[in-house]
């Protein structure tokens, strides 16, 4: 496994978010996080990006032990992607860049063509679309390769051609770049679809989670199966 | 990594309108002194309120004395604080709110280093703003108005009824250390902002609450009542300048205020980098 967490849980005063998860991601994995409102998901995915401190629990990743993930391997697009808006998508993104320790604008570039915004590249981020801002979101944490990408409602803001586009740029991100997603969403047909496991939360515990094809029984739909988990 | 942070942070600091509002309101004070006292010589108004203690004889406008205006209570205990929270308020809780915190620190970012590189540029900003003070001031007041000697009166200063004539010399070095000295006390509201704007997820709050508890412990400080705590408040040691203009600087006083105001700012350091690198960021 890429990823495990162990008895990993969140509490805010007496309120736990999240308890008890045992996540499991592999290398090669599009793993979609279903659940609904306030199930737990973005504290996950604050807890994997070191945003917030687990109050319990462990993480594993590539077999080792932390209590925060190495944040060289991961990059993410947590909630509604947020820029500086004063300065262009190719100043964010070297900012971005830089952070991480990349001096080669050359990755910059590459990551805006591929979600479409290369020509709008020294355009000021708050002259950009809500779309647009998306697409940027994700090319700065597709923008230097890491082994692990969390992206957080991806196609929120996307027109239909947009989904379309971003959805194949992550299969081909995964396919020819070999790199693992895990991607939270409400949107059940674009999980079907995208991903190839599921993990189902609600009020912050794990009620399923398994590859879709061995989830799902033959002519079951990821909806059915959802509705039935959480009902 | 901190170079390449405090880079990027100043990169940033210095794209914002915001910082230049602020550095330009540094510039307006001085300016509208030499302004008012090109229209109208201040001399037979300070006269005025000194009525019979002295003869004043002759013009004592100069460039030290547009410097000497320009600082006052009301610079040092309102304008500057609202120009130094205009930006430092917001410097960490404005990310925050805006959302690029969470990008940002979900990067392979040290928090402490982070946070120290918002330090660095918090303190530029508030070294420029009385740098400026300074140079539209000092250097304007004697372009404009000339050198000569400086008429200082404890009494107008809200001090204790002493006066101090300075030769063209001394007034130089005197107000270079009241410009340092101004520095020190508003670097306590720099450092108190700093802490709020690590704490608060809005930056309105960092930017306000400075300002409303330099104002309300002032006023508490008046009443006797709060006689007992007032030595521990460090707005009672944010008038320490004007000692240095009196005929004798009291360096122990001086020194003993410093230390005062520097331990707020520590305390106010200590507590910034403590809740920012354990905080969870949920916005």
């Amino acid at each position: 496994m890429l990823l495990m967490t162990e008895d990993l849980g969140k509490r805010f005063g007496k309120r736990w978010a999240v308890s008890g998860v045992n996540l499991q991601v592999a290398e090669g994995d599009i793993l979609g996080l279903l659940g609904p409102n306030g199930a737990g998901k973005s504290t996950i995915i604050r807890m994997l990006t070191g945003l917030i401190q687990p109050t319990r629990g462990k993480i594993r990743f590539r077999d080792r032990e932390y209590n925060k993930l190495p944040r060289e391997n991961i990059r993410a697009l947590i909630e509604v992607p947020a820029f500086y808006e004063y300065l262009s998508a190719w100043e964010n993104l070297k900012i971005f860049a830089r952070l991480s320790g990349i001096e080669d604008d050359g990755m910059i570039a590459d990551s805006l063509h591929k979600v479409g915004l290369y020509e709008r590249r020294y355009d000021k981020v708050k002259t950009y679309s809500q779309g647009m801002k998306q697409r940027l979101g994700i090319a700065q944490a597709i923008m230097d390769k890491a082994e692990l990408v969390i992206l957080d409602e991806p196609t929120n803001g996307l027109d239909p051609k947009g989904i379309r586009e971003i959805r194949d740029l992550i299969r081909e991100l995964n396919t020819k770049e070999g790199m693992t997603f895990i991607i939270s969403s409400h949107l059940l047909l674009e999980i079907e679809g995208l991903c190839n496991r599921v993990v189902i939360l609600q009020e912050g515990k794990i009620l399923a989670q398994g590859l879709i094809r061995e989830l799902l029984t033959p002519g079951q739909s990821l909806e059915d199966y959802f509705i039935a988990k959480t009902s | 990594m901190v170079w390449t942070l405090i880079r990027i942070e100043l990169n940033k600091m210095f794209r914002r309108p915001r910082t230049y509002l602020g550095l330009v309101g540094a510039a307006l004070i001085p300016l509208a002194v030499i302004i008012i006292f090109a229209y109208k010589d201040p001399t037979p108004f300070i006269a005025r309120i000194l009525g019979d203690m002295f003869t004043l004889s002759g013009s004592i406008l100069n460039g030290y004395l547009v410097s000497l205006v320009t600082i006052n209570h009301g610079t040092i205990n309102f304008f500057l604080p609202v120009l130094v929270v205009l930006v430092v308020g917001e410097i960490v809780a404005g990310e925050e709110q805006e959302g690029t915190l969470r990008l940002v620190l979900s990067r392979p970012v040290n928090r402490a280093y982070f946070l120290l590189s918002k330090l660095i540029s918090s303190l530029l900003y508030t070294f420029l703003l009385v740098l400026i003070m300074a140079i539209v001031g000092l250097g304007g007041g004697l372009l404009v108005f000339g050198r000569g000697s400086l008429f200082v009166s404890g009494l107008l200063l809200g001090d204790e009824g002493w006066f101090n004539i300075l030769n063209s010399a001394e007034a130089m070095k005197r107000l270079l250390m009241v410009h340092g000295g101004t520095f020190l006390v508003i670097l306590t509201i720099t450092f108190l902002s700093f802490l709020l704007s690590s704490i608060l997820k809005n930056p309105i709050g960092a930017m306000i609450f400075p300002l409303i508890l330099v104002i309300f412990l002032q006023i508490i400080s008046n009443f006797p009542f709060f006689s007992e705590v007032k030595p521990y408040l460090f707005t009672t040691y944010m008038d320490l300048w004007v000692d240095l203009l009196a005929p004798e600087i009291p360096w122990k006083d001086i020194l003993n205020s410093g230390f005062i105001l520097m331990g707020h700012g520590l305390l106010f350091l200590l507590g910034s980098f403590y809740y920012f690198t354990r905080k969870d960021i949920l916005s």
